[in-house]
Protein backbone atom coordinates (compact mmCIF):
# COMPACT_ATOMS: atom_id res chain seq x y z
CA UNK A 1 0.00 0.00 0.00
CA UNK A 2 0.89 3.30 -1.00
CA UNK A 3 1.51 6.29 1.93
CA UNK A 4 -1.82 7.41 2.83
CA UNK A 5 -1.69 11.15 2.11
CA UNK A 6 -3.38 14.42 2.45
CA UNK A 7 -1.98 16.56 -0.23
CA UNK A 8 2.02 16.29 -0.39
CA UNK A 9 2.29 14.73 3.19
CA UNK A 10 1.23 11.93 5.04
CA UNK A 11 -2.40 12.36 6.79
CA UNK A 12 -2.07 13.00 10.75
CA UNK A 13 -4.35 12.16 13.11
CA UNK A 14 -5.39 12.54 16.74
CA UNK A 15 -6.89 9.55 18.73
CA UNK A 16 -9.23 9.77 21.64
CA UNK A 17 -9.12 7.85 24.99
CA UNK A 18 -12.26 5.44 23.21
CA UNK A 19 -10.13 4.50 19.49
CA UNK A 20 -6.87 3.71 22.21
CA UNK A 21 -8.43 1.68 24.36
CA UNK A 22 -10.47 0.24 21.90
CA UNK A 23 -7.09 -0.54 20.04
CA UNK A 24 -5.86 -1.93 23.02
CA UNK A 25 -8.63 -4.09 23.52
CA UNK A 26 -9.36 -5.61 19.88
CA UNK A 27 -6.69 -6.53 17.78
CA UNK A 28 -8.86 -6.29 14.81
CA UNK A 29 -10.85 -3.65 14.97
CA UNK A 30 -10.88 -0.35 13.16
CA UNK A 31 -9.00 1.40 15.78
CA UNK A 32 -5.79 -0.91 15.50
CA UNK A 33 -5.64 -0.68 12.13
CA UNK A 34 -5.08 2.93 12.30
CA UNK A 35 -2.12 2.20 14.68
CA UNK A 36 -1.16 -0.24 12.32
CA UNK A 37 -0.47 1.98 9.40
CA UNK A 38 1.00 4.28 12.06
CA UNK A 39 3.46 1.22 12.46
CA UNK A 40 4.15 1.12 9.00
CA UNK A 41 4.84 5.40 8.34
CA UNK A 42 1.75 5.59 5.96
CA UNK A 43 0.05 8.49 8.13
CA UNK A 44 1.10 10.09 11.56
CA UNK A 45 -0.35 9.21 14.58
CA UNK A 46 -0.98 11.57 17.39
CA UNK A 47 -2.21 11.06 21.32
CA UNK A 48 -1.40 13.89 24.30
CA UNK A 49 -0.82 12.96 27.81
CA UNK A 50 -4.45 13.07 28.78
CA UNK A 51 -5.67 10.53 26.25
CA UNK A 52 -2.57 8.00 27.89
CA UNK A 53 -3.13 8.64 31.20
CA UNK A 54 -7.05 7.98 31.05
CA UNK A 55 -6.41 5.03 28.75
CA UNK A 56 -3.67 3.75 31.32
CA UNK A 57 -6.48 4.56 34.21
CA UNK A 58 -8.86 2.28 32.23
CA UNK A 59 -6.18 -0.72 31.21
CA UNK A 60 -5.33 -0.73 34.84
CA UNK A 61 -9.07 -0.95 36.18
CA UNK A 62 -10.96 -3.02 33.42
CA UNK A 63 -8.73 -4.96 31.48
CA UNK A 64 -6.21 -8.29 32.80
CA UNK A 65 -1.97 -7.77 33.18
CA UNK A 66 -1.55 -9.12 30.10
CA UNK A 67 -2.93 -5.71 28.43
CA UNK A 68 -0.65 -3.44 29.19
CA UNK A 69 2.92 -4.88 26.94
CA UNK A 70 0.33 -4.49 23.92
CA UNK A 71 -0.51 -0.81 25.19
CA UNK A 72 3.00 -0.11 25.58
CA UNK A 73 4.06 -1.36 21.97
CA UNK A 74 0.93 0.15 20.36
CA UNK A 75 2.03 3.73 22.43
CA UNK A 76 5.71 3.06 20.86
CA UNK A 77 4.20 3.61 17.08
CA UNK A 78 2.46 6.71 18.11
CA UNK A 79 3.81 10.30 18.59
CA UNK A 80 2.89 11.46 22.00
CA UNK A 81 1.90 15.28 22.79
CA UNK A 82 3.44 16.01 26.49
CA UNK A 83 1.98 19.96 25.94
CA UNK A 84 0.03 21.14 29.13
CA UNK A 85 -3.67 21.63 27.93
CA UNK A 86 -4.17 25.60 27.62
CA UNK A 87 -6.67 27.16 30.27
CA UNK A 88 -8.40 29.61 27.82
CA UNK A 89 -8.59 27.02 25.33
CA UNK A 90 -10.04 24.78 27.54
CA UNK A 91 -12.48 27.63 28.90
CA UNK A 92 -13.68 27.86 24.77
CA UNK A 93 -14.01 23.96 24.32
CA UNK A 94 -16.44 23.51 27.37
CA UNK A 95 -18.79 25.90 25.75
CA UNK A 96 -19.69 22.93 22.99
CA UNK A 97 -18.89 20.16 25.01
CA UNK A 98 -18.37 18.26 28.52
CA UNK A 99 -15.25 18.71 30.63
CA UNK A 100 -13.98 15.47 29.83
CA UNK A 101 -14.17 16.14 26.50
CA UNK A 102 -12.90 19.61 26.15
CA UNK A 103 -9.34 18.41 27.13
CA UNK A 104 -9.42 16.13 23.80
CA UNK A 105 -10.57 18.73 21.70
CA UNK A 106 -8.43 21.23 22.61
CA UNK A 107 -5.48 18.58 22.74
CA UNK A 108 -6.17 17.36 19.10
CA UNK A 109 -6.81 21.29 18.20
CA UNK A 110 -3.10 21.73 19.35
CA UNK A 111 -1.38 19.06 17.57
CA UNK A 112 -2.51 20.56 14.26
CA UNK A 113 -3.98 17.46 12.82
CA UNK A 114 -5.96 16.90 10.27
CA UNK A 115 -8.47 14.58 11.62
CA UNK A 116 -10.40 13.63 15.31
CA UNK A 117 -10.49 10.04 15.47
CA UNK A 118 -13.67 8.68 18.07
CA UNK A 119 -15.44 6.18 18.98
CA UNK A 120 -18.04 8.57 21.10
CA UNK A 121 -20.90 9.21 18.60
CA UNK A 122 -22.74 10.26 21.65
CA UNK A 123 -21.06 13.67 22.60
CA UNK A 124 -18.24 13.93 20.13
CA UNK A 125 -19.76 13.60 17.12
CA UNK A 126 -22.03 16.27 17.02
CA UNK A 127 -22.64 19.29 14.80
CA UNK A 128 -21.47 21.72 16.99
CA UNK A 129 -18.15 19.49 17.88
CA UNK A 130 -17.86 19.58 14.03
CA UNK A 131 -18.11 23.43 13.83
CA UNK A 132 -15.65 24.19 16.63
CA UNK A 133 -13.09 21.86 15.30
CA UNK A 134 -12.80 22.99 11.60
CA UNK A 135 -10.81 22.59 9.79
CA UNK A 136 -9.56 19.28 11.17
CA UNK A 137 -12.88 16.81 11.10
CA UNK A 138 -14.05 14.44 13.24
CA UNK A 139 -14.73 10.69 12.26
CA UNK A 140 -14.65 7.44 13.40
CA UNK A 141 -12.14 4.81 12.75
CA UNK A 142 -14.51 3.05 10.13
CA UNK A 143 -14.84 6.68 8.42
CA UNK A 144 -11.51 7.22 8.23
CA UNK A 145 -10.30 4.03 7.50
CA UNK A 146 -12.87 4.25 3.97
CA UNK A 147 -11.59 7.79 3.38
CA UNK A 148 -8.27 7.16 3.23
CA UNK A 149 -8.42 3.54 0.97
CA UNK A 150 -10.44 5.66 -1.16
CA UNK A 151 -7.14 7.91 -1.59
CA UNK A 152 -5.40 5.71 -2.15
CA UNK B 1 4.37 11.16 58.11
CA UNK B 2 6.67 12.00 60.27
CA UNK B 3 6.07 15.16 62.37
CA UNK B 4 8.60 17.30 64.34
CA UNK B 5 5.37 17.92 67.20
CA UNK B 6 1.59 16.89 67.19
CA UNK B 7 -0.41 18.95 69.30
CA UNK B 8 -4.16 19.79 69.60
CA UNK B 9 -6.06 22.24 67.83
CA UNK B 10 -6.66 24.00 71.31
CA UNK B 11 -3.50 23.96 72.85
CA UNK B 12 -1.71 25.47 69.77
CA UNK B 13 -4.31 28.38 69.12
CA UNK B 14 -2.62 30.40 71.99
CA UNK B 15 0.94 29.79 71.37
CA UNK B 16 0.52 29.77 67.39
CA UNK B 17 3.13 32.25 67.62
CA UNK B 18 6.01 30.49 69.44
CA UNK B 19 5.26 27.35 67.61
CA UNK B 20 6.24 29.24 64.26
CA UNK B 21 9.16 30.47 65.45
CA UNK B 22 10.39 26.87 66.68
CA UNK B 23 9.19 25.58 62.86
CA UNK B 24 12.05 23.89 61.32
CA UNK B 25 12.34 24.47 57.38
CA UNK B 26 11.98 20.84 56.50
CA UNK B 27 9.36 19.87 59.98
CA UNK B 28 5.81 19.34 60.02
CA UNK B 29 3.95 20.28 63.24
CA UNK B 30 0.55 18.13 63.21
CA UNK B 31 -2.72 19.63 64.74
CA UNK B 32 -5.29 17.18 66.00
CA UNK B 33 -8.89 17.23 66.68
CA UNK B 34 -10.34 14.47 68.28
CA UNK B 35 -7.17 12.44 68.45
CA UNK B 36 -6.43 12.67 64.98
CA UNK B 37 -4.53 15.00 62.88
CA UNK B 38 -6.43 16.92 60.89
CA UNK B 39 -4.29 19.70 59.57
CA UNK B 40 -0.45 20.67 59.56
CA UNK B 41 1.60 23.51 59.88
CA UNK B 42 4.75 23.94 57.54
CA UNK B 43 7.21 26.54 56.48
CA UNK B 44 6.47 28.11 53.34
CA UNK B 45 10.39 27.01 52.12
CA UNK B 46 8.97 23.20 52.68
CA UNK B 47 6.16 23.35 50.88
CA UNK B 48 7.41 25.32 47.74
CA UNK B 49 9.81 22.24 47.98
CA UNK B 50 7.01 19.98 47.73
CA UNK B 51 5.37 21.59 45.53
CA UNK B 52 8.43 21.77 43.11
CA UNK B 53 8.80 18.06 43.40
CA UNK B 54 5.63 17.08 42.87
CA UNK B 55 6.01 18.60 39.47
CA UNK B 56 8.70 17.25 38.41
CA UNK B 57 7.63 13.58 39.49
CA UNK B 58 4.71 14.51 37.69
CA UNK B 59 6.60 15.49 34.65
CA UNK B 60 8.20 12.43 33.93
CA UNK B 61 4.61 10.60 33.99
CA UNK B 62 1.32 11.01 31.52
CA UNK B 63 -0.77 12.97 34.65
CA UNK B 64 -1.28 16.71 33.76
CA UNK B 65 -2.08 18.54 37.03
CA UNK B 66 -4.43 20.96 35.07
CA UNK B 67 -6.85 18.32 33.43
CA UNK B 68 -6.27 15.41 36.15
CA UNK B 69 -9.66 16.10 37.39
CA UNK B 70 -11.30 14.85 33.97
CA UNK B 71 -9.50 11.79 33.37
CA UNK B 72 -12.24 9.28 34.71
CA UNK B 73 -13.46 5.35 34.30
CA UNK B 74 -15.13 4.20 31.35
CA UNK B 75 -18.44 2.44 31.89
CA UNK B 76 -18.83 -0.99 30.77
CA UNK B 77 -21.71 0.10 28.45
CA UNK B 78 -19.59 2.82 26.51
CA UNK B 79 -16.70 0.17 26.24
CA UNK B 80 -19.73 -1.78 24.58
CA UNK B 81 -20.77 0.33 22.04
CA UNK B 82 -17.04 1.89 20.94
CA UNK B 83 -16.24 -2.07 19.80
CA UNK B 84 -19.70 -2.49 17.92
CA UNK B 85 -18.76 0.68 16.66
CA UNK B 86 -15.08 -0.07 16.08
CA UNK B 87 -15.62 -3.47 14.69
CA UNK B 88 -15.08 -3.56 10.77
CA UNK B 89 -17.10 -7.19 10.25
CA UNK B 90 -20.14 -6.97 11.38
Amino acid sequence: MKKLKSGSRKTRLFLDSSVLFSAVWSMTGGSAKIISWAQEKKIEVVVSKNVVAEVEKNVGNKLDEIYWPRLENLLSFLEIDRTTTDRDEFEKAKEVIISKDAVILVDAKRCQVDVLVTLDKKDMLQPKVHKFMRPIKVMTPKEIIEMLEKQN
Amino acid sequence: MNYQQIIPVTEARPILGSLLDTLDSNNVIGLTKGGRVVGVVVSPNYLDMLQTNTKKVLAKTFIDETTRPYIREFSDEEIKEWLKEDALVS
